[in-house]
């Protein structure tokens, strides 16, 4: 199963969006600072012009993530949703599988402890859904507005997304009589691939720090899900045949983030 | 001392949850059946996670449909304690700004203090009858059509 995730910056970049979807060949494609007609017009192309079907998972309550899903994808629920967050349940055979798509706030309006906040409340309502469903694997995708080094993502308040694949052995931390479960950030790897250009993101905040290059947009599994996630198909999408999303500079072109795809090898093909 | 039964007069106000419960038939109803309102008292990770105070009854608002088992959508926390009222709550930041009440990051929403029973319930129609609330209703309840 391929996912795709791209912040559109509020843009409305049709034949790219479509063109992209096309290549990726995704399952589920999420936007985010997207409009339902948008969503809609991305939908029609994609049936217009490459013959692929594909449907606007409606969240009704998370307004700020626009999902679109194969057709052939039929077995996807609602769970909870939330102003920054979305999460849905997929069945495919004995398969089962959390999905949360997030697009916190931005920095430029949040603290980093109002986004640990945030992140600790996904964190649990991830953990609730996976009780209440009887699931134990998770992916969250999305725009994080936080880099994977940031205490949001790293501490045991925020999401817990470690690292170290050793994970895999040890999945569950306590701290002060709490226990929670780990997730795995695939991310770090990326650092190794763009190492002019570490980020999905190009912001200075001349202010702040000196960090330019963010890796805001990010995917984090359960470490259950490790060896079914594809580390080689990690990957910033820099262009597509007919478009480029980087200018010369390499700065992101189109929107002011990069899409950002991944593959999970699920049983039953998809 | 002597006490009598003149000096403690057991309160007449209604219980926080029964005001919230009022709302839940005619909800129901009028979305035919296709959404609901449902109250659940919160555990304890959830009070740690919503910060609503040290009350020892705690409750959740939550929107669901009988059609999608698994949906949930969180309209508001609310917790008071052996006085039933002030009932301190915390709305949805979506449904807050939606009111036109400030939001608090830190909460991913707003908290608010209503002092009575007659506030609480006037609040309460303010909040599921603003625009976001019957965007996401309308929303839901396309969707559990579809399923039903």
């Amino acid at each position: 199963m391929k996912l795709l995730f791209w912040n559109l910056q509020g843009k409305k970049p049709l034949d790219e969006a479509a063109e992209l979807i096309h290549e990726v060949d995704c399952d589920i494609a999420a936007f985010c600072e997207c409009s339902d007609d948008f969503a809609a017009d991305v939908q029609v192309q994609l049936n217009a012009l490459y013959s692929k079907g594909y449907r606007h998972q409606e969240t009704p309550g998370c307004n700020r993530i626009k999902v679109l899903v194969r057709d052939a994808l039929n077995s996807i629920s609602l769970l909870n949703q939330h102003k920054y967050f979305s999460l849905m349940l997929l069945k495919q055979g004995a398969q089962r599988l959390i999905l949360a798509f997030v697009h916190m706030p931005s920095k430029l309006h949040s603290g980093e402890d109002e986004l640990r906040s945030l992140c600790e409340k996904l964190t649990h309502q991830i953990s609730a859904e996976e009780m209440a469903n009887d699931v134990q694997d998770s992916l969250v995708i999305g725009d994080f507005n936080v880099n994977p080094f940031e205490s949001p993502i790293i501490s045991f308040s925020g999401l817990l997304a470690t690292n170290s694949m050793d994970c895999v052995e040890r999945d569950q931390w306590t701290r002060k009589g709490d226990t929670k479960r780990v997730f795995f950030n695939p991310m770090w790897s990326l650092y190794a691939q763009h190492l002019h250009q570490p980020g999905s993101h190009h912001y200075r905040r001349l202010t702040e720090d000196v960090i330019e290059w963010h890796f805001l947009d990010q995917v984090i599994i359960r470490a259950s899900l490790i060896s079914k996630f594809s580390l080689p198909d990690l990957r910033l999408v820099d262009s597509t045949t007919r478009f480029s999303f980087r200018k010369k500079s390499g700065k992101p072109f189109v929107s002011d983030h990069l899409p950002i795809s991944c593959r999970l090898n699920l049983a039953g093909g998809i | 001392m002597y006490f009598d039964k003149t000096q403690f007069i057991e309160s007449e106000a209604e219980f926080p949850e029964k005001v919230v419960g009022k709302f839940m038939e005619s909800f129901s109803i009028a979305t035919e059946g296709l959404a609901e309102l449902r109250v659940s008292a919160m555990g304890a990770s959830d009070r740690i996670i919503h910060m609503l105070g040290p009350f020892p009854f705690q409750f959740d608002l939550s929107l669901s449909s009988p059609y999608l088992a698994g949906y949930s959508y969180e309209v508001l926390y609310f917790g008071y304690d052996l006085s039933l009222y002030p009932v301190t709550y915390i709305v949805n930041g979506d449904i807050a700004s939606s009111v036109g009440i400030n939001t608090n990051p830190f909460l991913s929403g707003a908290k608010l203090v209503a002092s009575s029973e007659q506030d609480f319930t006037k609040s309460l129609e303010e909040i599921l009858s603003c625009a976001h609330f019957r965007a996401t209703v309308g929303g839901l309840m396309k969707i559990a059509r579809n399923r039903s």
